[in-house]
């Protein structure tokens, strides 16, 4: 069956498909959100809210009760809600650090944590003022004792360097997974698994209390 | 023999008296105390906390995914986090469980709050998001149609146009030079 059309139906029709093609790009274009890169950034500042003054006169020799402020920063564009810990735990030289490769944590348990709901494109930025309370000598070691961090005494940490040297407190990032409604040391990104962590060096070197 | 009449008698008013002083001490005593809490029953109302806060969450996601503002409800929340967080305080460093158990009570009703305030949230932005796509849906064919008739008309009125200028035209003779 032939359609004999007259020039002008022609072009009317011709017309109405490149129309129809453009109008239905530009619905869908409008309507299907555009696919963004998903990734949290997490990092320490200083006392001063910058990348350095970490330390009090900027002595890593940390003597007791003398307070060490950073401020934690941690940048949520994972295009949702998420629901965060930050576990801060403090090892010494030779205790293995996570994994960034097989993100696999720190085997240590965290001393204190910092739970938040971070929207998408929300930044927290929270103040992290930590000293040590209580050292304990033994043989050529230095055990950290007792902690207050944010004016909140953290008993029971028993962490050991031998003269006190190369403590490092670490902050790792742990997000909720709605699927196994547990929380997870990093993050899912499509296929694959991201993890985030930091940490800061110290000694302590202050005389002990025993 | 009157001695030994009365003796017994006082034994009695003696053992009265000492049971009303021990009942009346005990239940002074208990006064003070009424509303404590037990480690266990501080750690049940935490764990009820967790839990809560884990709804709350869920329902403020879906809410995210569903395109509504959630930024006071995720305020909200961490307010109560904040609160769940008093409560381990007070139960692990200063084991005062009455404290503890009061504070995860009062994290659990603030997180079962966001999660009816959640759910309407996302009820309305799924609505809105419905209604949304109908009117761009319906725009986009409203402007295909349109302007396709439009399209038709435009070359009518142009083929008359050129058909009137061609009948208007006036044979005019040409010199050769």
């Amino acid at each position: 069956m032939k359609l004999n059309l007259s020039k002008d139906a022609q072009y009317t029709v011709t017309f109405l498909i490149t129309v129809s093609l453009i109008v239905s790009t530009v619905t869908w274009v409008t309507l299907t959100p555009r696919p963004q890169e998903q990734f949290f950034a997490l990092g320490i500042l200083g006392s001063n809210k910058m990348a350095e003054h970490y330390y009090p006169n900027d002595n890593p020799n940390i003597t007791l009760n003398t307070p060490v402020q950073w401020y934690l920063y941690l940048y949520n564009h994972m295009g949702e809600a998420q629901y965060i810990i930050i576990k801060v735990k403090l090892l010494n030289s030779t205790t293995p650090p996570p994994n960034s490769t097989s993100c696999t944590p720190s085997s240590q348990p965290a001393f204190t944590e910092i739970r938040r709901a971070l929207t998408d494109n929300e930044t927290l930025e929270t103040q992290f003022t930590w000293s040590i309370k209580e050292t304990k000598k033994e043989g050529g070691s230095t055990i950290i004792k007792e902690l207050t961090v944010n004016n909140n005494p953290v008993a029971g940490i028993n962490a050991y360097a031998t003269s006190g040297i190369n403590y490092r407190i670490i902050f790792e990032l742990w997000t909720y997974n709605e699927n196994t409604q547990q929380f997870e040391f990093g993050w899912q990104t499509g296929n694959e698994r991201r993890c985030a962590w930091t940490q800061i060096w110290f000694n302590a070197t202050a005389p002990s209390q025993s | 023999m009157l001695c030994s009449i009365v003796s017994p008698m006082r034994r009695l008013q003696a053992l009265t008296a000492t049971l009303i002083f021990i009942l009346l001490t005990g239940s002074l005593l208990n006064s003070k105390f009424i509303g404590a809490k037990t480690s266990i029953e501080a750690a049940d109302a935490i764990q009820e906390a967790e839990t809560a806060s884990k709804n709350a969450f869920k329902a403020i996601l879906e809410a995210d995914k569903a395109g509504a503002n959630i930024a006071d409800q995720a305020s909200d929340f961490n307010t109560g986090l904040n609160l769940l967080s008093q409560a381990k305080n007070q139960n692990n460093t200063y084991q005062d469980y009455t404290a503890a158990y009061n504070y995860a009570k009062n994290a659990t009703e603030h997180f079962n709050r966001i999660t009816l305030k959640a759910n309407q949230l996302k009820d309305q932005a799924t609505q809105n998001a419905s209604q949304q796509r109908t009117t761009t849906y319906l725009l986009a064919f409203l402007v295909i149609v349109i302007s396709t008739i439009a399209f038709y008309f435009t070359l009518k009125l142009w083929r008359k146009y050129s058909l009137r200028r061609t009948l208007g035209m006036e044979i005019k003779k040409g010199g050769v030079k």
